[in-house]
């Protein structure tokens, strides 16, 4: 199936990768169908498009890679929704906002984004997880550790 | 603002696919159960807007992310 967007053009994506959000976003509660685009040059970031507003895709990444230990709550609704049979098969992203200073980039671990690629469904998690930052700093020193070592050579 | 008095125990029906229970009632807290259909999305109110407004502004994503990844890669533990 074909669909439009601004930032890939037209993609053509097979049924069995479209992810139900059945809730849709917070803030997007109309944008039930969505897929996830991972670009090698912008790994490790994974798109996560919109399939009815072709402008509008979230940048993710895996929790994971930046926090280890990352053990969201989830909630039985959630489970159930989701529904969640095995650990295996769910799939977790934090959605990243960039200001406009990019180094300041965020990601959200207090929401998490969880999808069942098997059941084809996904859902982000609003429950209790006020125990992780709403924006976790992903360049803690904003790149200045990276820089100074750029410059040091 | 519909305003209902309800005693613990009580239902209200939203709709004819919601409905909003008062479980318990113990001082100054009102626990309530609620039954909605997947599509619609049940949360407390601050938390739903905290969430909303985050997703508001990482929606502003920019066209590309290569040069994010790049300032990334090297960063993960």
């Amino acid at each position: 199936m074909q669909f439009a967007t601004t930032r890939f053009g037209t993609i053509d994506v097979p049924p069995e990768e479209v992810i139900e959000f059945p809730a849709g976003l917070p803030g997007f509660e109309e944008a039930r169908r969505f897929v996830t685009i991972e670009d090698p040059a912008a790994a490790p970031f994974i798109w996560l498009q919109s399939l009815e507003r072709p402008e509008l895709a979230f940048l993710t990444i895996c929790p994971l890679l930046f926090v280890p230990d990352y053990a969201p709550e989830v909630s039985d609704e959630a489970r159930q929704a989701l529904r969640w049979t095995d650990d295996a098969e769910i799939e977790v992203l934090a959605i990243v906002t960039v200001p406009d200073d990019p180094r300041l980039m965020t990601a959200n671990l207090r929401a998490p984004v969880l999808v069942n690629r098997r059941a084809r469904l996904g859902r982000q998690e609003v429950g209790a997880q006020g125990k992780y930052p709403l924006r976790y700093r992903l360049l803690p020193d904003g790149g200045a550790t990276r820089d100074k070592a750029a410059a040091g050579r | 603002m519909l305003v209902l008095t309800r005693r613990a125990g009580e239902s209200i029906m939203i709709g004819n696919g919601i409905e909003v229970k008062i479980v318990e009632v113990r001082g100054d807290q009102v626990r309530l159960g609620i039954i909605a259909p997947a599509d619609v999305p049940v949360h407390r109110l601050e938390v739903y807007e905290q969430i909303r407004a985050e997703n508001r502004e990482a929606a502003r994503a920019p066209r590309t992310a290569v040069e994010l990844g790049q300032l990334l890669r090297g960063r993960e533990r």
